[in-house]
């Protein structure tokens, strides 16, 4: 017994001890998690907390996201001094949800799902902007009234803006590349209809354009962007005003699927389009030449290692032009262009010090930030091409210094930096390839913008209202519509499109889809002279 | 009786601080599953959060899809369980087999890899390997029998690959509690079973199995309180719309959800359900059990 | 006793199914190895089989270089060994008690911690919970909601109940307590059992992502597996989404090729580990403990 009292007391001894060194141990940096802002006594300028997405792909030695360079310019330059609260790009919308629910969010958010940032506002809990612009801003209030769509976009249903948000020119975003070396060595013409795009894709498939004695070229692509981009063509997007009322575009959809499984079914296009769930098979297929028709885009330096370069690199003979849209019997479209007004950032309610918070965007929305941020200091890290704009003045500095700090320029409007900041002045001409894609974004700008085009959708994806909780369990059911019209593409005589539209509207009808077309029909009704719309974006379009 | 309490002194001087980790970690946590009940907002936080009821719950089982999706997820994740359960033990018994150490550490190694790599490049591994136009499987297919077979686009033959596929992850992995095992197996039994006469195959039948029934049990158990995790990544990564019908699970349709707003209340209903599925299938398989001598409690 | 042809055939067989085991997960490692060491080109072109083309290290520069790397790899170890020795702890604590016959309240405590298993209040509960003890932006809050595993939990008291009850009563007649018991026959009893946990623990502490990535704020204080991680594993399922959603984000999408390193630079740390634990897993840990 006493063996057994020894053994416990001295276990409990152990325990507590162990205990006590592993409290000793613990990491703990106790620190607020960057929450409501608190008065600064050590200097004088007023304190807030700022979001600011963490990509991981800060130098090490550049410092890390929320103090480096950048931050310490801002603060040092603003007449407000942030902290930085990262927030993982991946995860965003979740360690914001975090944030917000235990009341730690920072007093300025930016996020880009619009989806979240109406959620936000209906949940109060952010706050109504008017006030602030007017009497604490310079900048973003010129910003303002220089593009009234701004406001137009920012605006929530109570009739008060709420979101801040940068402006841009609009330029042609996705490009439909084409094989001009195929088109001439089988003695084609630039496809103007869907009809002559089936016939240029059939010899593409056929008729061995790359001259190596075996038919296993793909005429078109299907999957990723190019798929999407096919149904533009006919207009399938869902939501089409016919004659001034929104409905829900079935014809559309039916002839854009019967168009698809017209090429699946000649043997046009990889069979396996559907597996390819990001697209990245066909953009194999396009670099290594086997594809004659894909849809890249043309609207960061990145492209040209995505798209040109290893098609180059593998085929140093093809030539790529970027080309209209074929017309079809609903009109002839653009492919996509950028989103001109971006809303990113917002006010948290419970921001102790909102003047302050106001006075920061403001800072962040001014020229001298955006130059600053955007091209580094004059003479150090850029210099004055020909041109006129500033070009980094060593790509590998630039990169390891200057061009991580994207997610700062979220409030930069970058028309107000033109003709220097879209990609035009980016690529440099004196390289071969750059110099060639930029004839390729010349292109695209030209096959998009034209007066002859017109865009699809009534507006931007990222400008349509946010469903309800309700209805967005409704749009989910629905979006298996997709799914169905996919197995009549590839379903052969089995399946046709006749029976897919049957089976979908059937589900449509299951699901509640005429409460979805309720909600659209109203909202467009009630704000069609409100909301920012396909006729607003096109306001922004580059002068030439 | 008071040499019971005795008794029990020590063993609840290890247990305290077990019980107030659950309660602390586990169990305060767990009330916030109420809000599948409210309607979750951030301003009244979970205690003050409007009281719905049911409503939740309605709005999901509402949906034509509903029960194609919870019958899809039990069919997925009871295939891969049941397909998937004999792998892991097979593959320990052989490993235990082998008398060459370097092949059986080797091999050991090599299985068990495929648990980390992700999804996202497995599936592309997979999707080119069965791919009509020239992936690896399709082309001894087609030298066989003639003719392209559309693996990926048949239902039939998706769930296979989907279930060998999750199989291959993790069949390495899983055996590794079954190696365990069988080392604690007394090896004087199989002395004496060779004494007797009995072959290998014989061996394994008579000592081996027997050691291991009851890890196998645990862990059918377990596996029990899983069927409604099907995972997200390998079924997002997989799926392709010719095979909707089969492949829209529960993880998959709540993120799809989840990408129109966060929605708290519906995500956590779901979850409620989900729960409960497994508990009753987890009372179901120890009651099970519990006939044959083995249960959990 | 010699084998017989029988016998050796079946050996053959065995060797060569577990062969083909090995081949089949050997086959992908090498490929995405190669994937990983191949030039941008090859890698955009889906040229690459079982060896590299262009033979380049560049993904492993973009990784490595010019990342915290050291600072990270010390984080991702102190989160394992110390995650490791708390879970380890608190998990034998657990099932030792439940393995004893005698142990008041021991089906209802089972039951309730098979209960925690199945259900749960999600992430923003425990992350409330954690706030509320302020521990967020510590590695508390990576240690504490995972301490036990509850799996872990039931493998180790199912192990601990294999003791024969010989040993049990022997000493009992010794008049050994229990501490005495668990320290000096149960464990050392379960070494194999042990050695398996502790490579499961460490595995989820050393691979732990989005935990890391919601409950610690300062990027100082991240993980390996975030680090090589973060880039790749994010912007995919972004990217995917923005495709969807028609957003003109630019994600800079990851080369294919920095997505392989990343899967080689998280497995290699796997392969190094395991043969520590096959040293273990000896048999015949049982004989003797009856007879002596």
């Amino acid at each position: 017994m006493n063996n057994w009292t020894k053994s416990t007391t001295s276990a409990a001894a152990c325990l507590l001890a162990g205990t006590m060194l592993l409290a000793a141990c613990s990491n703990g940096d106790q620190e607020p998690s960057g929450g409501a802002s608190s008065e600064g006594t050590s200097t004088s300028k007023p304190k807030i907390t700022v979001s600011i997405y963490d990509r991981g792909n800060v130098p090490q030695e550049m410092g890390t996201i929320d103090n480096n360079r950048w931050t310490q310019w801002l603060n040092e330059n603003g007449t407000v001094e942030a902290q930085y609260v990262p927030i993982p790009r991946g995860e965003s919308v979740q360690k914001l949800n975090l944030l917000f629910a235990s009341g730690d969010a920072p007093d300025v958010v930016s996020e880009f799902a619009t989806s979240f940032r109406n959620q936000l506002y209906q949940q109060k809990q952010i706050l109504a902007i008017d006030d602030l612009i007017e009497e604490h801003s310079v900048h973003y209030k010129q910003l303002l009234e220089n593009y009234p769509e701004l406001r137009k976009a920012a605006t929530k249903p109570d009739g008060s803006m709420y979101e801040f948000g940068r402006v841009q020119q609009l330029v042609g975003f996705q490009a439909l590349f084409i094989r001009k070396d195929w088109l001439d060595q089988l003695n084609l013409e630039v496809p103007e209809t869907v009809d002559e795009l089936f016939e240029v894709a059939k010899a593409f498939a056929e008729q061995d354009p790359d001259g190596n004695g075996q038919k296993d070229t793909f005429g078109i692509a299907l999957s990723g962007e190019t798929g999407a981009v096919i149904n533009t063509m006919f207009r399938d997007v869902d939501w089409v005003l016919e004659d001034g009322k929104l409905v829900r575009g079935w014809e559309q959809q039916n002839k854009a699927s019967a168009f698809k499984k017209k090429i699946y079914d000649a043997g046009l296009v990889d069979k396996d389009f559907l597996a390819d769930n990001n697209g990245q098979k066909a953009q194999q297929d396009w670099n290594s030449g086997k594809t004659g028709i894909f849809v890249g885009r043309t609207i960061d330096p990145v492209n040209v290692s995505q798209y040109y370069e290893p098609l180059k690199h593998n085929v140093p003979d093809a030539e790529v032009i970027a080309i209209k849209l074929p017309s079809s019997e609903y009109g002839r479209f653009a492919a996509g262009v950028n989103n001109p007004v971006q809303m990113t950032t917002v006010i948290n309610r419970q921001a102790k010090n909102p003047e302050a918070a106001m006075q920061y965007i403001d800072f962040m929305a001014s020229k001298e930030a955006g130059e600053m941020l955007r091209y580094g200091v004059d003479g150090s890290d850029s210099e004055k091409a020909a041109n006129g704009c500033p070009r980094p003045k060593d790509a590998a500095q630039f990169s390891k210094e200057v061009s991580w700090n994207l997610d700062f320029q979220l409030l930069m409007s970058q028309i107000e930096l033109e003709p220097c900041a879209g990609i035009l002045s980016q690529l440099d001409p004196e390289k071969p390839l750059e110099a060639e894609f930029l004839e390729l974004v010349k292109q695209n700008n030209e096959a998009n913008l034209g007066a002859d085009v017109e865009y699809a959708s009534i507006t931007h994806g990222e400008h349509m209202p946010t469903l309800p909780d309700d209805l967005s369990v409704v749009q989910t059911n629905v979006s298996k519509i997709d799914d169905i019209y996919n197995k009549a593409i590839v379903g052969g005589t089995s399946f046709t499109i006749e029976q897919a539209y049957t089976e979908a509207l059937e589900l449509w009808n299951r699901s509640g889809g005429e409460q979805l077309e309720a909600f659209y029909v109203q909202w467009y009704d009630e704000n069609k002279d409100t909301a920012f719309l396909a006729k607003d974006m096109w306001q922004f379009v580059k002068e030439d | 009786m008071i040499r019971l309490w005795r008794r029990n002194i020590p063993l609840y001087m290890m247990f305290v601080p077990v019980i107030i980790f659950f309660i602390l970690f586990k169990y305060v946590p767990m009330f916030g599953a109420v809000i599948a009940f409210k309607k979750y907002n951030f301003a009244d936080g979970m205690l003050h959060s409007p009281w719905v009821g049911w409503d939740n719950f309605k709005l999901l089982f509402s949906t034509p899809t509903t029960l194609q999706i919870i019958r899809n997820t039990l069919v997925i994740s009871l295939l891969s369980i049941f397909v998937g359960f004999p792998f892991p033990i097979i593959l320990a018994i052989m490993l235990n087999e082998v008398r060459r150490m370097w092949f059986k550490k080797v091999v050991q190694t090599l299985v068990y890899l495929p648990h980390f790599f992700s999804w996202i490049i497995v599936s592309g591994i997979v999707i080119t390997v069965f791919s009509q136009q020239n992936g690896l499987v399709s082309g001894i297919w087609e030298s066989l029998t003639g003719s392209t077979y559309p693996f990926l686009y048949r239902e039939g033959s998706w769930l296979a690959i989907f279930v060998s596929s999750g199989i291959w992850k993790e069949a390495g992995f899983s055996a590794i509690i079954y190696l365990a095992a069988l080392t604690s197996i007394d090896t004087t039994l199989y002395e004496a079973a060779s004494m007797d006469g009995a072959s290998r195959w014989r061996q394994i039948w008579n000592v081996t199995l027997p050691g291991l029934r009851l890890t196998i049990v645990l862990m059918f158990i377990l596996s029990m309180g899983r069927v409604m995790e099907v995972g997200f990544d390998q079924v997002y990564m997989l799926q392709n719309s010719t095979v909707s019908n089969i492949s829209e699970v529960i993880s998959t349709y709540i993120y799809k959800i989840g990408l129109m707003g966060s929605q708290f209340s519906l995500t956590a209903a779901l979850g409620l359900f989900e729960s409960l599925i497994s508990l009753i299938l987890v009372l179901i398989a120890n009651a099970i059990a519990r006939k044959y001598g083995n249960g959990l409690w | 006793m010699k084998p017989s042809l029988g016998e050796k055939i079946y050996l053959l067989a065995v060797y060569m199914v577990l062969a083909g085991a090995g081949l089949l997960c050997l086959l992908p490692l090498v490929h995405i190895a190669s994937v990983s060491s191949s030039s941008l080109q090859a890698v955009a072109s889906g040229h690459v089989t079982f060896y590299p083309i262009g033979f380049s290290l560049d993904a492993y520069k973009q990784l490595l270089e010019g990342t915290p790397i050291m600072r990270s790899f010390w984080n991702s170890m102190q989160i394992t060994v110390l995650g490791v020795i708390f879970s380890m702890l608190f998990t034998i604590l657990a099932a030792y008690p439940l393995t004893r016959s005698y142990f008041i309240g021991r089906r209802t405590y089972t039951f309730g911690i098979v209960f925690t298993m199945l259900f749960g209040g999600g992430l923003i509960p425990t992350y409330l919970t954690i706030r509320s003890l302020e521990l967020i932006n510590t590695y508390w809050s990576l240690w504490l909601p995972g301490l036990v595993s509850v799996f872990n939990l039931l493998v180790l008291r199912t192990f601990m109940e294999n003791i024969p009850t010989e040993v049990d009563e022997a000493s009992r007649i010794d008049g050994c307590g229990e501490w005495r018991y668990l320290l000096r026959i149960v464990l050392p009893l379960s070494t194999p059992v042990l050695a398996t946990l502790a490579l499961f623990y460490g595995v989820g502490y050393w691979n732990a992502f989005f935990n890391v990535l919601m409950f610690i704020n300062e990027p100082a204080k991240f993980n390996l597996a975030v680090l090589v991680q973060q880039m790749i594993q994010s912007q995919t399922m972004l990217s995917q989404m923005n495709a969807a959603s028609g957003s003109s984000e630019q994600i800079m999408l990851t080369p294919e090729m920095v997505n392989a390193a990343a899967i080689i630079i998280m497995v290699l740390p796997m392969m190094a580990v395991y043969p520590f634990l096959q040293r273990h897993f000896v048999k015949g840990v049982m004989i003797g403990a009856v007879k002596g």
